[in-house]
């Protein structure tokens, strides 16, 4: 783990920064979300061959409201490494990481469906869980537990 | 793709064949639009999310525990296995484990959850395949893991074993000699179910080579699981990252070679003998003691206690009305379900309702992977890939 | 009656509609629409430990055409709608419609977004079993229900009901019937 974040600073300096949280899990935030890509490509051509989830979280409260957490699996030796990238504005737009990572594709159209996280470079940006005319991203914070229409997809 | 396209020099128009949402071989609800010259595939759309029933948003809006009975409908086949996965991450965010005699009562209930799921998989690809009979024979199987699951919690299908800090029930000696008695059939049916399938010409002709994957592409793919063991890696959680004691038991990975369809079939089969292995050395070594820890901040206290202390009551009470405190922080806690690696990844605030709560499901990765799969196939065989990555809708869509 | 008196024995009068419906009663058709976790439980009661073909509903269809009663099981979202309601409109009649589980009764306890909050805002259901999901044994029971009702149903009778279904269907005002979950479930 040492090393990774050894690489990952010499690559990127300022913009890492390590957190560690709760039972010792480590975090690494990446501050420039224009460089995601790269840091991708970083990772998986030093061992983190794997991605295995991606996933964001809405902080309304914050200045950079939004945060994507790529959570990636080195396989030999085991390593587990969750990347964060603060994302800021009401629809952000970020680089889609598909080229690197092939399973990229639906997660990130996951999250576009329920954050409205837009993916710059997308092959297929659609909604994947609702149906394609629905308004409004349920996982955000704002959006009601019931729903705001009631109309069904037809 | 280009191999079959060299052979077949004659093209046919393009025929657009719709599976789904509501077709037979989907299991479930998944949508399935196959572009075809002649019978081979050519293209294929894959459409989810008929079954998203907004888990993620549910889980932010109920307190830890009221999250368990969520965990049981979405892997459906399996629900023990998620019930213990979603409490291994609480309790990771709580930095608390489980007592030993729980933990091996999870062991039992995991195993025997990926024996039922296993049943199911391999049962319903065989009758998508053609072969009706194997399903029927070991269906009768699977009633018997659901009579133990109803002495061990009440419930056929949505288990809700688990709590936070342990189990909700003990395991009395009916159903240890129920779970005797299971150990002592099943592997011979295991090898009845062999006989009809393993070298079945017809279900090797429908299955070798069907759906081969390399390595690369499934880790590309993300793949985990017996679809990943399938592929030729040695890759199972509870061997590389073990947890709930999985370290002490004795069993083995099976690996494929070519990651078809027919591996995938071989893998399942012989992660199924496997976990009669571990069942048969976890049966003999319950160590004795309770089931859940003792902490009233945490865990329910016993019935006796509600009713006549009132320590007892009004700890019952704020935990249910209230709920557990967690304390705010963020973890990811990954165990092996029966499909692969199901995570869940949890924010917490340090409230009693979690932040966010993401699981991560074993075939949603590996659903993405349909398309490029079938590429090349006949229709035939679309079904019986389809069949062999065990796809729940429920755990899918969330 | 006269006829009998007649001719002795050898017959027997009857009302058409009895005689049909009692022959009818043995041959339903069913067509699974399973969504999720009600299926496994439906596979349990296809296969060889309760055995739904004592009651003679068998012979399972998955195609909507060839059927005549509909088990809807598991979670109706809102996504699933329109198509449950394809498929509806594309089954032979008499269009028996049993409502198995939960979710598909009421929404059950996926109060949310997405799911559809009982599938009787869109379908005349006939029969709805409980439990999430329900036993074998209870969806067996949910057929045998239907059983009784084909028994004393006339074909007439029941086109009137659901036609009434839909009258009463068109009158309903989304906004003001559907009423938003307590403020405590949240």
């Amino acid at each position: 783990m040492k090393q990774t974040i050894g690489l990952l600073t010499k690559y990127f300096g300022e913009g890492i920064e390590v957190q560690t949280g709760l039972r010792d899990e480590t975090f690494i935030l990446l501050k420039d979300a224009s460089r995601i890509k790269e840091a991708m490509e970083l990772l998986r051509d030093n061992g983190f061959s794997m991605l295995i989830d991606l996933t964001a979280v809405h902080y309304p409260g914050r200045e950079k409201q939004f945060e994507l957490v790529y959570n990636m699996l080195a396989m030999e030796p085991l390593l587990r490494l969750l990347l964060k990238v603060p994302l800021e504005g009401e629809y952000p737009e970020v680089d889609s990481v598909s080229s690197v990572f092939k399973t990229a594709n639906w997660y990130e159209r996951e999250v576009f469906d329920m954050f409205g996280i837009r993916f710059k470079d997308h092959p297929n940006l659609k909604r994947i869980l609702m149906w394609e005319d629905y308004e409004g991203h349920p996982l955000r914070k704002e959006f009601p537990l019931e729903g705001d229409n009631l109309h069904c997809y037809d | 793709m280009t191999d079959i396209k060299k052979e077949i020099d004659i093209k046919t128009d393009r025929m657009i064949v719709n599976m789904g949402p509501s077709h037979p071989v989907t299991h479930g609800t998944l949508h399935i639009v196959l572009e075809l010259d002649g019978e081979t595939i050519v293209a294929s759309h894959t459409n989810i999310g008929y079954l998203h029933r907004g888990v993620e948003k549910l889980g932010e809006n109920r307190t830890y525990q009221k999250f368990i009975p969520f965990t049981d409908r979405m892997n459906y086949t399996s629900s023990i296995n998620n019930n213990v996965g979603y409490t291994l991450a609480v309790e990771k965010l709580l930095g608390i484990q489980s007592p030993p005699r729980a933990q091996v009562l999870e062991v039992i209930a995991c195993e025997l959850g990926r024996i039922a799921d296993h049943i199911v998989c391999i049962g319903i690809n065989a009758v998508d395949i053609g072969a009706f009979t194997a399903f029927l024979y070991i269906f009768k199987y699977r009633e018997l893991i659901y009579d133990i699951f109803s002495r061990m919690c009440g419930a056929r299908l949505t288990t809700s074993y688990t709590r936070i800090g342990g189990v909700s029930r003990d395991l009395d000696d009916e159903t240890i000699r129920l779970i005797r008695d299971f150990l002592k059939e099943f592997p011979p049916a295991i090898d009845e179910l062999e006989a009809l399938l393993t070298k079945n010409r017809i279900f090797y002709d429908r299955t070798r080579g069907i759906g081969e994957f390399t390595l690369e592409n499934a880790i590309q793919y993300g793949y985990t699981g017996p679809c990943l063991r399938a592929a030729g890696l040695e890759w199972d959680l509870r061997k590389k990252m073990p947890y709930l004691g999985y370290e002490n038991y004795e069993f083995e990975v099976p690996t494929g070679t070519r990651g078809d369809v027919y591996d995938r079939y071989l893998v399942r089969v012989e992660e199924m003998r496997q976990s009669v292995r571990i069942l048969k050395q976890a049966i003999e070594n319950i160590p004795e003691g309770p089931v859940i820890i003792e902490d009233p901040k945490i865990a329910l206290p016993p019935k006796e206690d509600v009713y006549n202390t009132i320590e007892g009551l009004i700890s019952h009470m704020k935990l249910i009305m209230e709920g557990v405190r967690v304390p705010a922080g963020e973890i990811y806690c990954a165990t092996e379900a029966a499909n692969g690696e199901l995570g869940f990844y949890i924010v917490s605030d340090g409230e009693t309702k979690p932040y966010r709560i993401r699981v991560r499901p074993p075939c949603f990765p590996i659903f993405s992977s349909f398309d490029e799969q079938v590429q090349g196939h006949m229709v035939a065989d679309a079904v019986a890939i389809l069949g062999s990555l065990n796809i729940i809708a429920g755990e899918l869509d969330r | 009656m006269g006829i009998e008196t007649a001719l002795g024995n050898t017959v027997l009068t009857t009302q058409l509609s009895k005689i049909v419906n009692w022959a009818r009663k043995y041959s339903l058709w069913p067509m699974p629409f399973g969504t999720a976790c009600c299926a496994i439980e439906f596979m349990s009661m296809q296969a060889s430990h309760f055995d739904l073909s004592r009651f003679g509903a068998e012979a399972m269809r998955f195609s909507p055409r060839q059927s005549d009663m509909m088990m809807v099981m598991g979670t109706v979202t809102r996504k699933m709608v329109p198509v449950l309601k394809k498929i509806y409109a594309q089954m032979a009649e008499p269009k028996w419609v049993i409502a198995v589980g939960a979710c598909t009764c009421s929404g059950g306890f996926f109060r949310s977004y997405a799911v559809q909050q009982g599938i009787d805002r869109i379908l005349p259901v006939d029969v709805y079993v409980n439990g999430c999901p329900p036993r074998p044994e209870n969806m067996i029971r949910g057929v045998m229900e239907i059983q009784k009702l084909v028994e004393q149903e006339s074909l007439i009778d029941r086109k009137e009901r659901i036609a009434a279904f839909y009258e009463q269907l068109e009158k309903m005002d989304y906004e003001t019937d559907y009423r938003p979950a307590d403020k405590i479930l949240r």
